[in-house]
């Protein structure tokens, strides 16, 4: 009798085998005729992918990818959607793996999507973009990597801004406080905080900032006490660190734990202006300066148009997920919204040209910032999009000089 | 026995047949499914090889993979043409498990495996830091598979090209364990004292069953790097190396067609449960829920109730429906478990695969092992 469960077993898989081939024939019907296809009904839903890391180290980031973007599809819906079609987001997991990634992406390709919104993995960003450039479907990347979108590729659009603008936000901001001996800090197994690092020293020069002292690390790094002895004997005025993970919290309290916030500014990224550094850091990140979305400041910026729109996703985002959107949650929404944009400008017929050419030249303001894409610039933002705040008790406040800065706010 | 040879041989046709139609049919996402599996079934051949025949666990498997995929994407780089990337990718994966062999492949059982798996996080973080290997930004834009100009580009020609791969593999790996090289590693496996003593040359032979699991590994990587363009030492995680234990043993560890069901089921099961996962009106937690527990669980059911894997229990089951009772194969009922790796400590497959003391399992004959002497 103990044959029994194994039998039932076999029997169970060859009908959960059998019934995902029936499926994936059924998916595979209408794949070969793809783009065009998306144009014969007028009031079918249009379809539009997504791929987000919802399960693997990355899933944080997934999470809020998949709400924010949800969330604009909610809104876009529920206002009648695009040329009186609604919108029907397909969400795929690439696991935080970038094999994963490319499988998603040709699924979602096999579903008729107009266009992808891209995983925030770095990897799945570099092994999918290509593909989608390819294939010729517009692909709105949620993942920093400077190389997605230089060399520009026609159809490889990117919703975090460059390190580069970065880089530019903090320079000016090191130059408004007299700043000129800086230590730069970068994990060199990161393509976001390597280019980050090549940023800085490339722009440092036209701000009079010089770089005095290069720490590199790793993602995995948990001891920082010989970085920080080295920054700390450097004569640098400010530490400017490209970190994402545990790795920068670590650093935060060895940083504090040194005396050193004392002496000199801790500087970090947008990668950090997340609770899933400010909470672990607690009190040691007090006073941490950050270059960030306006969005994680938005309590206390003045009445504007960023203002109205960062409140158009966090009032909405708060009610039905509780708090505040996370910067991923932002990027995934606003790079909604920028297709969605796009999509109206194109309809009713929506080719991959015509929803290519539309992305090519779109000015839109969103919670991230106000995008002016052009054909030589898929990247959109400008370091004016970019908010210099300062870590208080967990919460982003706008530095100073940030506040004398709302003349140039967005929109 | 001749119309058993007969039905294996159409049985092989047909399997073939179908192997080589199904690219015309599969959608694009299904193709790439299909053509990673052909890969993975190449990889789980070779770990085959080695797990289940000559009693050697390596929870590394896939640091070999890494190793081709980068010799391709290094070398094709570099400017060396890509086919000679390509046939330099299995060299060297064989090379270097050649080399680390020599001091690691004197470990048994679990230190073993756990040496395998130090080396791959060794070799991962060595890439990490070296910017010649694209450090741990990875390979971007790595050139197309060309030989005299012309060049592979099309998914269907990868995906024939993976399978074509995996036929060969599955033809060397059945020739060999039916050679004399093939029961001299079934003789170590059972007892490496014994086979010593019967003038087997016992470190040679493990050696070399290493070597050719990693060159059979670093030429599905070459091909992998070709596939997907992309490659970063995030590509090829720990779990990868976990996936290919699996694929090797679910179906049956010691059975070449096993690990070629293996790859292929795994790939398809880790598809549709992504798949099913992300459906539209799924909850938020399902992906996680299905990527994890659901696979875990289906493994660790396989292991408990199937200790000998999926085919020798398809194997009975279809005696039964077919009213032999007594299966000429032996023990493969899902009721001689007690007698296999227990799966009671951990109840993986994983575990299950730790379990291979060579004494112990290789000692009783497969089915596989029962249908060819």
């Amino acid at each position: 009798m103990r044959n029994r469960p194994g039998a039932l077993l076999v029997a169970a898989a060859v009908t959960v085998a059998t019934a995902a081939c029936s499926s994936s024939t059924t998916g595979s019907a209408g794949s070969s005729s793809s783009a065009s296809s998306t144009s014969a009904s007028s009031s079918a839903p249009i379809n539009v992918g997504m791929i987000a890391p919802l399960t693997g180290a990355f899933s944080p980031l997934g999470e809020g990818d998949e709400q924010g973007a949800e969330l604009a599809v909610s809104q876009l819906n529920a206002a009648g959607g695009i040329d009186g079609r609604k919108v029907n987001l397909i969400i795929k997991d690439d696991k935080t793996n970038p094999t994963q990634s490319v499988i998603d992406f040709q699924a979602l390709q096999g579903q008729d999507v107009v266009a992808v919104l891209g995983s925030s993995v770095s990897d799945s960003a570099q092994a999918t973009a290509p593909k989608a450039e390819q294939a010729q479907i517009p692909y709105i990347s949620l993942s920093p990597v400077d190389q997605t979108v230089n060399p520009v590729e026609p159809y490889v659009f990117l919703v975090p801004a460059i390190t580069t603008t970065y880089a530019t936000r903090i320079m000016q901001w090191f130059k408004s406080q007299g700043i000129t001996k800086i230590a730069v800090g970068y994990d060199n197994t990161d393509i976001y905080t390597t280019n980050g690092y090549h940023s800085t020293v490339s722009e440092a020069p036209s701000y009079g900032v010089k770089v005095v002292d290069t720490e590199t690390f790793q993602t995995t790094t948990t001891d920082f006490s010989t970085t920080v002895s080295h920054v700390a004997s450097s004569g640098a005025q400010a530490f400017l660190v490209w970190a994402t993970g545990p790795a920068p919290v670590i650093l935060t309290k060895t940083f504090a734990g040194a005396g050193l916030a004392a002496k000199m500014k801790l500087v970090m990224t947008p990668s950090d202006a997340t609770t899933l550094y400010t909470q672990p850091a607690g009190s040691s990140a007090n006073g941490v300066v950050m270059a960030a979305g306006y969005g994680v400041m938005a309590s206390s910026l003045p009445s504007s148009a960023i203002k109205t729109e960062i409140n158009q996703l966090a009032t909405p985002f708060a009610a039905k997920y509780g708090g505040q959107p996370s910067e991923f949650a932002a990027d995934g929404y606003s790079g909604a919204e920028l297709l969605f944009a796009a999509l109206k400008k194109a309809a009713p017929s929506l080719s991959n040209t015509g929803i290519q050419s539309a992305l090519n030249n779109l000015s839109l303001l969103t919670p991230d910032g106000e995008y002016n894409y052009t054909p030589a610039n898929h990247s959109g933002l400008t370091p004016d999009d970019v908010a210099m705040v300062v870590v208080q008790n967990g919460a982003f406040e706008p530095t100073p000089w940030q506040k004398t800065q709302y003349g140039t706010l967005p929109g | 026995m001749r119309s058993a040879t007969a039905v294996a041989w159409a049985g092989g046709i047909v399997a073939a047949a179908v192997t080589l139609l199904l690219p015309l049919w599969l959608s694009p996402a299904n193709l790439t499914v299909y053509t990673l599996a052909g890969l993975y079934a190449v990889t789980a051949i070779g770990l085959s090889l080695l797990m289940g025949y000559a009693g050697q666990a390596s929870l590394g498997q896939a640091v070999f993979f890494a190793i081709g995929a980068y010799t391709v994407a290094a070398a094709s780089l570099h400017g060396v043409p890509t086919a000679l990337a390509l046939v330099a990718a299995p060299l060297l994966a064989a090379a270097v498990a050649a080399l680390v062999g020599i001091p690691i492949l004197r470990l048994r059982g679990h230190y073993l495996a756990f040496a395998t798996l130090a080396f791959q996080l060794i070799v991962l973080s060595v890439i990490s830091n070296t910017a010649f290997l694209g450090g741990g930004i990875g390979f971007a834009a790595i050139p197309s598979l060309g030989v005299n100009g012309a060049v592979l580009t099309s998914a269907r020609g990868f995906a024939w090209l993976s399978w074509a791969v995996t036929a060969v593999a599955m033809v060397l790996a059945l020739n060999l364990i039916r050679s004399r090289p093939g029961r001299a590693l079934r003789a170590l496996a059972t007892s490496e004292a014994a086979a010593e003593s019967a003038g087997i040359a016992v470190v040679r032979y493990k050696l070399a069953v290493f070597a050719l699991s990693a060159g059979f590994a670093g030429f599905a990587g070459g091909i992998y790097a070709f596939f997907i363009g992309y490659l970063s030492p995030d590509s090829f995680p720990v779990e990868l190396s976990i996936e290919f234990v699996v694929m090797a043993v679910i179906f049956g560890l010691g059975s070449v067609w096993g690990a070629l069901l293996g790859a292929a089921g795994i790939s398809v099961l880790v598809q549709v449960l992504n798949q099913v996962g992300t459906a539209p009106g799924m909850p938020e937690y399902m992906p996680t829920l299905l990527n994890y527990a659901a696979y875990g669980v289906t493994l660790v059911l396989i292991m408990v109730f199937l200790p000998g894997g999926l085919l020798p229990a398809l194997r009975s089951l279809w005696a039964r429906v077919a009213g032999r009772r007594g299966d000429p194969g032996g023990p493969v009922g899902p009721g001689q478990g007690a007698g296999g790796p227990s799966a009671v400590a951990l109840g993986t497959a994983l575990a299950s695969a730790l379990r291979l003391s060579p004494a112990k399992d290789a000692g009783e004959p497969t089915p596989e092992h029962a249908r060819r002497q």
